[in-house]
C-alpha cells in the first residue's frame, strides 16, 4: 500500500467504510509509515472539524412553509394532467385507429393527412398544457390567499376583499356554473341616483342582488349587475353618462359610493372583480397605523408590485414532441385523417379562448397574492 | 487543524436519515404517489422536501435553490411510473436533482423561461441565522469545489449516507464516492491552510 493508497483508507476507516480486507493492509501500512500514523489523529479531528461546520452552517437551511403547500399543489395538479391529458387527445383526434386500416409501415411512412392531423394535435396538446400550467400556478396563488385569510381578523377590510377575490377567482377557476343568485338583498336600495343628463331626468338603481335599473326617458334597462349593463349596452352608458361598477356609480355629475362591506357583498354575488377594491380596502385598513405619507408611499410601493405581478403572467412555453403525437395517429386513414382535423380545429378554437381567459385568471391571482402577502405582513 | 469558529466534536453523531422509522412504508408511498393521491404527494414533500431543498441550496445557491427543489419533485411525478423501487426514494431524488441541477446549469430547461409562480416576489431562501464567521467560511468555500465534491460532502455529512447509498445516488461507484470525499476534504484543508497562513 502506497502512503497516498493509504490516506484514502484511513479517511474510509474513520467514517467506518473500510472493507474488511483492507484493514490488515493498512495496519501493516501504518506501523510502517511514521508520517502516515501521524495523519491519523489529523484527519481524525479535520473530519470531525469539517462535519461540524457544515451542520452548523445548513442546518438552518430551511424552505419556506409556503413553498411546500405550494409544491403539494402543483404536484397534485401535475398528476392530475398526466392522467388527463392522453384521454382528450384520444378524444379530441384519435377516431379511426380500429378501423383496422393498413399498418404504418406498410404505407412506408405517415401520409400528409397524418402529418397534418398530427401537427394540428400537437397545437392543441402544446394548448392544453399550458391551460393546465396556468391554472395550477393560478390555483397555488389562490390557495396561498386562503391561508393569508387564516392571519387575518374576519371583519378586518383586506380580509372581506382576499375573501371576495379568494371566491371569484375559484369560481372562475373552476369554470362551473354561477351559484344560483340569492334573492336576499333585492329588496334593498344600495345605490341610488337620480339626475340630469343631456337635460333629461336619468335614475339608477342598484339593489343588495346586484342588479341594476336604468330608467331613461321612454326607455327602462335592466341587467343583473353593472358590470354587464355596461357590457350589454355601451352605446346607451356612454349616450347618458353612466359608468363605474358594482356599488361605485356615476351618472352625469352624481355619483355614489356605498361602505365598502356593502360593495364587497355587491361583488361577491354579481362575481364582478375590481382592481380599485383592494385599495380602498387596504389605506382603510392602514389608517392610523403608518403616518399618512408613509402609508401612501406603502401603498403605491403594493399596488405596483400588483401590477407588475398581473402583467408579468405570461403563457409558459411548452414543446410538445411531434414524435410522441405520431405514434397516435398511426393507422388512421385519409378520410378519418381530414375529418380528425376539422375536430381538432374546433376544439383549437375553444382552447385558444381558454387560454385567453386563464391568462387573465393568473394574472388576477398573481396579483391577489401580492395584496395577500402584504396584507399578511405589514410589519 | 481545525475549521475557524467549528466546534471540534469527535465522532459526529451522524443523522439516520435514510433508515428512520416512517409512518407508513415507502412501498405505500410510492403507491400512492403513482395514483396521484394528494395525501401521497403531501408525504413526500413532507419527508423529502427538506433535504432537497439543503442540497439545492448548496448546489445553486439561495436564490435558485427553491425552483430546483420544486423542479426536481415535478420531475419526480412524471417519472414516477418508471420508479421501480431498486433504489430507495431518497437517493432517487437526489439523482433527480443533478439532473435538474445539470439542465439548470446548461439553461436549457422549459422553466427557466415560463416563471414559476410568485417568482418575482419570491425571497430567496434566507440564510442561515446567527451564522458564525468561521461557519461562514466553509458555505463560502464549498462554493468553490466542484459540485460532485460538494454533492458528495452534503450527502455525508449532513445526510449522513453511507457510501453505497451515496454511489447510487450519484450514480457512481462506490470507489468515487470515497476518492470524492478524499479529494473535498484535502482541498478544503489546503484553503484553510491558505487561509490561517
Amino acid at each position: 500500500m502506497t502512503c497516498a493508497e493509504a490516506r484514502i483508507a484511513i479517511d474510509a476507516r474513520l467514517d467506518g467504510e473500510l472493507g474488511p480486507d483492507e484493514g490488515p493492509a493498512l495496519e501493516a501500512h501504518l506501523a510502517a509509515c511514521a508520517d502516515c500514523a501521524r495523519e491519523v489523529e489529523d484527519r481524525r479531528a479535520f473530519s470531525a472539524s469539517l462535519g461540524g461546520a457544515l451542520r452548523r452552517a445548513l442546518d438552518g437551511v430551511e424552505a419556506p412553509r409556503e413553498e411546500r403547500a405550494r409544491l403539494v399543489e402543483r404536484l397534485a395538479a401535475a398528476s392530475r394532467r398526466r392522467a388527463v391529458l392522453p384521454a382528450r387527445l384520444a378524444a379530441a383526434a384519435v377516431l379511426a385507429i380500429a378501423a383496422g386500416l393498413v399498418a404504418w409501415a406498410l404505407l412506408g411512412g405517415p401520409s400528409a393527412e397524418q402529418l397534418a392531423l398530427a401537427e394540428k394535435i400537437r397545437l392543441s396538446r402544446s394548448r392544453e398544457v399550458q391551460i393546465e400550467r396556468l391554472q395550477d400556478e393560478a390555483q397555488a396563488d389562490l390557495a396561498f390567499a386562503r391561508e393569508s385569510l387564516a392571519s387575518l381578523k374576519a371583519d378586518d377590510p383586506p380580509a372581506l376583499v382576499l375573501n371576495v377575490g379568494v371566491s371569484n377567482l375559484a369560481r372562475q377557476l373552476s369554470s362551473g356554473p354561477p351559484p344560483p343568485a340569492p334573492d336576499r338583498g333585492s329588496q334593498i336600495q344600495r345605490v341610488a341616483i337620480a339626475t340630469t343628463v343631456n337635460g333629461a331626468a336619468v335614475e339608477l338603481v342598484q339593489t343588495g342582488d346586484g342588479r341594476v335599473k336604468v330608467t331613461l326617458p321612454h326607455r327602462t334597462l335592466d341587467a343583473p349587475s353593472m358590470t354587464e349593463l355596461q357590457r350589454r349596452h355601451p352605446d346607451v352608458c356612454a349616450k347618458w353618462s353612466i359608468e363605474g361598477n358594482e356599488g361605485k356609480v356615476r351618472v352625469g355629475k352624481e355619483a355614489a359610493v356605498v361602505e365598502l362591506p356593502a360593495r364587497l357583498d355587491l361583488l361577491f354575488r354579481t362575481g364582478a372583480w375590481d382592481d380599485e377594491v383592494p385599495w380602498d380596502a387596504y389605506r382603510d385598513w392602514m389608517q392610523g397605523r403608518f403616518n399618512p405619507a408613509e402609508m401612501e408611499r406603502r401603498m403605491k410601493e403594493m399596488q405596483e408590485r400588483w401590477r407588475r405581478a398581473a402583467e408579468s403572467a405570461t403563457v409558459p412555453v411548452v414543446t410538445v414532441d411531434l414524435e410522441d403525437v405520431m405514434k397516435d395517429v398511426r393507422g388512421i386513414g385519409r378520410q378519418e385523417a381530414d375529418e380528425a382535423v376539422k375536430r381538432v380545429e374546433e376544439h383549437m378554437k375553444a382552447l385558444e379562448r381558454r387560454l385567453k381567459e386563464m391568462r387573465e385568471l393568473r394574472g388576477r391571482a398573481k396579483g391577489l397574492r401580492v395584496y395577500a402577502e402584504g396584507v399578511k405582513k405589514p410589519e | 487543524m481545525t475549521l475557524d469558529g467549528a466546534v471540534d466534536v469527535l465522532d459526529p453523531p451522524r443523522p439516520p436519515v435514510m433508515s428512520e422509522p416512517a409512518p407508513r412504508s415507502e412501498a405505500d408511498l410510492v403507491a400512492a404517489c403513482r395514483a396521484g393521491r394528494r395525501e401521497g404527494f403531501d408525504e413526500l414533500v413532507s419527508r423529502h422536501y427538506d433535504r432537497i431543498h439543503r442540497l439545492a441550496y448548496t448546489m445553486a445557491g439561495p436564490g435558485a435553490a427553491a425552483d430546483l427543489a420544486q423542479e426536481t419533485f415535478l420531475a419526480a411525478v412524471k417519472a414516477f411510473p418508471n420508479f421501480r423501487g431498486d433504489s430507495q426514494l431518497a437517493t432517487w431524488l437526489i439523482s433527480i436533482l443533478r439532473n435538474q441541477y445539470s439542465l439548470w446549469l446548461r439553461g436549457r430547461r422549459k422553466w427557466q423561461l415560463a416563471p414559476l409562480e410568485g417568482e418575482d416576489q419570491r425571497q430567496p431562501a434566507p440564510e442561515p441565522r446567527g451564522i458564525e464567521k468561521g461557519v461562514r467560511e466553509i458555505l463560502d468555500r464549498l462554493k468553490e469545489l466542484p459540485e460532485d465534491l460538494r454533492t458528495t460532502l452534503v450527502l455525508f455529512y449532513l445526510d449522513g449516507l453511507k457510501y453505497s447509498e451515496i454511489a447510487q445516488a450519484m450514480e457512481c461507484p462506490v470507489g468515487t464516492v470515497r476518492s470524492r470525499l478524499f479529494e473535498a476534504r484535502e482541498r478544503l484543508k489546503k484553503m484553510v491552510q491558505k487561509s490561517e497562513a
